[in-house]
């Protein structure tokens, strides 16, 4: 009992006198999304780097991928398929996410309608986790389970490690009290799996604030993201008038990862949006 | 003249025969559902456009690409199944 009173506390002394010098790290994770409730949607190479009070993180990228786009045959959950397909070209600089902890900003390079790059700044993301004592591993890791509710839309479950003491984690998430190994979401869409993790890591170091000529807050962005989608919409509304398109044709709906405050109101209307005749 | 009268006949019943096959035909391979998901703006879901098997299926979703101006280096670029 003694002895493992002594390891214990000898292992959070090592991690406190680590950590509490410059330490760099570096996270590969499997960023597995599946917006639209298909059998299997795509999954994305991504990676975190961390220093004490930064973190930089990046998905959807030619380099991370190695090639420039993929194509997949659609089948549905329920194991049907109408024939269609799902692809997307990657983008060469990516996603980008980088936060600064001291305060509390995230900075990030995204794509409109998934094609105008725009940086997009926020700050005092409040996810509001709820930690729980129910553990599992992960790799070698023992990790803790925290919830946090409807953050823009989305209920998540992350699982964190004390055993790495910093507040980092994949996309937006940060905010524990350890290193968030896997983040999933209720509906399935969403879920984030370790891959391979390196602390210290002495290896090329990208943290970096994205760079991009438009900026956007994060309210702007999410509203500016939906009206391209209605103004897509619209598009196609003038294009089947004319008869330049099948009569029978239905845009899918608009899903994102997260939504803003009026775009939720009419979700919980289970709006749909649709080409009428 | 009854000879001329029997073969206009056939004639007709053999066209008619022909067409209604290839009417059912066409409903059958044709009449199909698709999703082509290419992101925002390059997404639909629709019947009957008539397309009737994959290589017609991949010229029309090119095409859409294009109108739609998806982006990147254009539609088909990587073989199915990633």
């Amino acid at each position: 009992m003694i002895l493992k009173i002594f390891i214990a506390g000898a292992s959070l002394l090592f991690f406190s006198t680590s950590f509490s010098q410059d330490i760099k790290g570096k996270v590969v994770y499997d960023f597995h999304v599946n917006l639209y409730n298909y059998v299997e949607g795509y999954k994305y190479k991504s990676e975190l780097y961390f220093s004490n009070n930064e973190s930089f993180f990046i998905y959807n990228s030619i380099e991370l991928e190695q090639k420039k786009s993929f194509k997949k045959n659609i089948t549905y959950r329920d194991n049907s398929s109408n024939g269609g397909i799902y692809f997307r070209n990657f983008d060469p600089q990516g996603y980008q996410y980088y936060y600064n902890k001291k305060d509390n900003t995230l900075i990030s390079r995204e794509l409109l309608a998934e094609r105008y790059p725009v940086l997009v700044s926020e700050s005092d993301i409040d996810f509001s986790w709820k930690i729980t004592n129910e553990t599992k591993n992960i790799g070698n890791f023992l990790a803790y389970k925290a919830t946090c509710q409807n953050f823009r839309g989305r209920n998540y479950t992350a699982w964190f490690t004390y055993e790495v003491p910093v507040s980092f984690g994949p996309w937006k998430f940060n905010g524990l009290p350890g290193l968030i190994l896997e983040v999933m979401d209720d509906n399935f869409n969403i879920h984030i799996t370790l891959r391979e993790i390196q602390i210290p890591y002495n290896g090329e170091f990208k943290i970096e604030k994205p760079q991009e000529n438009e900026q956007l807050s994060i309210n702007e962005f999410l509203n500016e993201n939906f009206n391209l989608y209605i103004r897509y919409l619209e598009n196609q509304r003038g294009l089947k008038a004319t008869g330049s398109i099948q009569k029978d044709i239905t845009p899918i709906p608009y899903v994102n990862i997260e939504y803003s405050a009026d775009q939720l109101k009419l979700l919980s209307k289970e709006y749909t949006i649709m080409i009428k005749d | 003249m009854k000879s001329t009268i029997m073969l206009s006949f056939t004639f007709l019943l053999m066209a008619f025969t022909n067409g209604n096959l290839v009417s059912k035909e066409a409903t059958i391979k044709c009449n199909q559902s698709y999703t082509i998901n290419g992101g925002a703006g390059c997404s639909y879901n629709g019947t009957t456009h008539g397309w009737c098997s994959r290589a017609e299926f991949d010229e029309y979703a090119n095409n859409i690409y294009s109108l739609e101006e998806c982006g990147g280096d254009g539609y088909n670029p990587a073989p199915i199944g990633y």
